[in-house]
């Protein structure tokens, strides 16, 4: 749908997302942390939880998700509170809020910096800090920012400048569940059925700005769900490369002590 | 069980026996939007209002125009100022006190808006470039909450701009500015004896009764569709509204392009086949409201 064309400015085509990098467990502190890079945007999100709530503010059915958006200069603007309400509705239908009443957690995203498409890249290190955190969750949320450039077309994750340039732009948020199909990208994990191509496009949360024709903003949400899986694919593949290093630490540390103790063993039965 | 108590006991279960059928409490088809009225000039010491009622929800939007110095990174540009309020009177849930985050999230969306589908036109704000600009006041009441606030928040915000009469304005040599009919006279002689320093500089921005100079004639309609279980219901009001999933709100603009498609969250997404549904309800309501406007202003 999209061409493959290298048209845009930095040299990439239509369809291609910048190069992503994730980071677990980064914040000492916090209960799940994660550090979410799309080239120049960088981001850390942290969560903290589970928190008792001042009896005004708590809700007897079900957790309460406070989230704090932190710009990188400056005081929060009133573009950051919304951002902290989007982000908020986005995560209370991932959460299991109705596993924990009474309860509360705190989400809070710090950008460091900028350089478009902002808004995805928030929800996807809420969602990484939140795994790490080991925070029940019905799925994966996802999202991926997308613009309307004039003679292009819709590209896929826009650089500040692309996003000045556009005649609009969209933010999309998916939440990944379900049976799983191949992956044809990736290492050959499972990508959730609504993620693959074929799919019908299911979209959890959108925010548009600009005017636009209907066929592109459906094309938009299509392109938005392929953007989305490839993050899922890259988030999960990231899981997955940190468990095995965790598992691989902890094998090494008690393989270690068994062998230290099997031979402080011996030497006591040797001296007995 | 008698009716009342059973629908305040299992809403859900007495939604739904309408639903299935195709119908709602109101008696309207599931995809009914309700009737629209607006009226304009309403408040009298206002430079502009409007008074939008969508069924029986009621927004007031009232202009006021003042005269600011333009930032720095756009001489050119005057400013628009939107503030939608909640107050206290408009529902039952609603309490004095903090800007609520449905009111904030209503001013920024009408906001948004209002500067993408080019309502109004920076440039005509301008009186001199770098010096003075017209700031437009835009205070949008929500008087009764019954679904669907942002819809009528829109209109009413379009309704008073276009309302909205730009006095005479000019500017004298001192820079000082007089707004209204009498400042108009003696500045023309004033400039011909001006002899060093500043010139007199005469601006006429407008007669005082000539309309439609803030605006561009561009009328953005705005549709609210919910969806609950799988159906599409449009423009609830507030009862459906507090049973729905989720809402995904679809403006429009005069030549059917879309200028925002908002779907905050909520508890169910929303495919293709959905959304499209939701754009062609916005489109269809177009004529609605462009007959609505028609019969206020002319």
């Amino acid at each position: 749908m999209l061409s493959d064309i290298a048209v845009r400015t930095d040299g990439r085509t239509p369809a291609m997302m910048r190069q992503m990098h994730m980071e677990r467990d980064c914040l000492e502190r916090a209960t799940g942390s994660a550090r979410w890079e799309q080239d120049r945007s960088v981001v850390y999100a942290a969560v903290y939880g589970p928190m008792e709530i001042r009896a005004g503010k708590q809700d007897t059915d079900k957790l309460v998700i406070e989230v704090v958006v932190r710009p990188a200069s400056g005081a929060p603007s009133s573009a950051d509170k919304e951002r902290e309400v989007t982000i908020r509705r986005a995560l209370e239908h991932v959460v299991k809020t109705a596993a924990h009443p009474r309860c509360g957690i705190r989400v809070v995203l710090q950008t460091v910096s900028s350089d478009g498409g902002i808004d995805a890249i928030l929800l996807n290190a809420a969602c990484a800090a939140l795994i790490d955190a080991s925070v029940d969750v019905t799925g994966v949320l996802c999202a991926s920012s997308l613009a309307v450039l004039p003679g292009v077309g819709v590209v896929v994750d826009p650089t500040e400048d692309e996003e000045t340039a556009a005649t609009a732009t969209a933010t999309m948020a998916y939440n990944f569940r379900g049976e799983g199909v191949a992956n044809e990208n990736g290492d050959g994990g499972l990508l959730p059925a609504m993620a693959a191509p074929e799919a019908e496009a299911e979209v959890l949360t959108t925010l548009t700005r600009g005017v636009f024709s209907e066929e592109a903003f459906l094309e938009m949400t299509v392109t938005g769900r392929d953007a989305a899986a490839a993050a899922f694919t890259f988030m999960m593949e990231a899981h997955d490369r940190y468990l095995a290093a965790q598992e691989a630490h902890m094998t090494t540390g008690l393989t270690a002590r068994i062998e230290a103790l099997a031979l402080e063993l011996e030497r006591e039965q040797r001296g007995a | 069980m008698e009716a009342a108590a059973y629908k305040r006991l299992y809403p859900h279960e007495y939604y739904e026996k309408f639903v299935r059928e195709g119908a709602r409490p109101d008696g309207r088809p599931l995809g009914r939007a309700r009737p629209v009225s607006v009226a304009r000039g309403v408040v009298s010491t206002a430079d502009g209002s409007s008074l939008v009622k969508i069924g029986r929800t009621t927004a007031l939007a009232a202009v006021k125009l003042e005269v600011v110095t333009p930032t720095l990174d756009a001489p050119d540009d005057g400013n628009i100022d939107v503030t939608v309020e909640l107050p206290p009177m408009c529902s039952a849930t609603t309490r004095p006190g903090r800007v609520s985050e449905e009111a904030a999230y209503c001013s920024r969306r009408v906001a948004d808006v209002l500067h993408d589908a080019k309502v109004v036109d920076p440039k005509k704000l301008c009186i001199d470039p770098g010096k003075f600009a017209w700031r437009v006041c835009l205070d949008v009441y929500v008087l009764d909450h019954d679904g669907c606030v942002l819809d009528a928040a829109v209109l009413a915000a379009t309704g008073a701009l276009r309302d909205c009469v730009v006095p005479v304005v000019s500017v004298d040599e001192r820079g000082e500015v007089s707004v209204g009919a009498k400042a108009s006279d003696g500045a023309g002689d004033a400039a011909a004896e001006n002899e060093g320093g500043e010139k007199t500089k005469k601006r006429k921005t407008t007669t005082t009764m000539k309309r439609c100079e803030v605006t561009t004639n561009v009328a953005p309609v705005s549709l609210t569709t919910g969806l609950y279980r799988g159906r599409l219901i449009v423009d609830p009001n507030s009862e459906e509204e507090a049973l729905m999933e989720t809402l995904v709100t679809v403006c429009v603009d005069d030549s059917g392009s879309v200028v925002a498609v908002l779907k905050p969250g909520g508890d169910a997404e929303a495919t293709e086949t959905q959304i499209a549904h939701c754009v062609a309800a916005a489109r269809a309501r177009r004529e609605t409201c462009a007959n609505a406007m028609r019969d206020a202003f002319s």
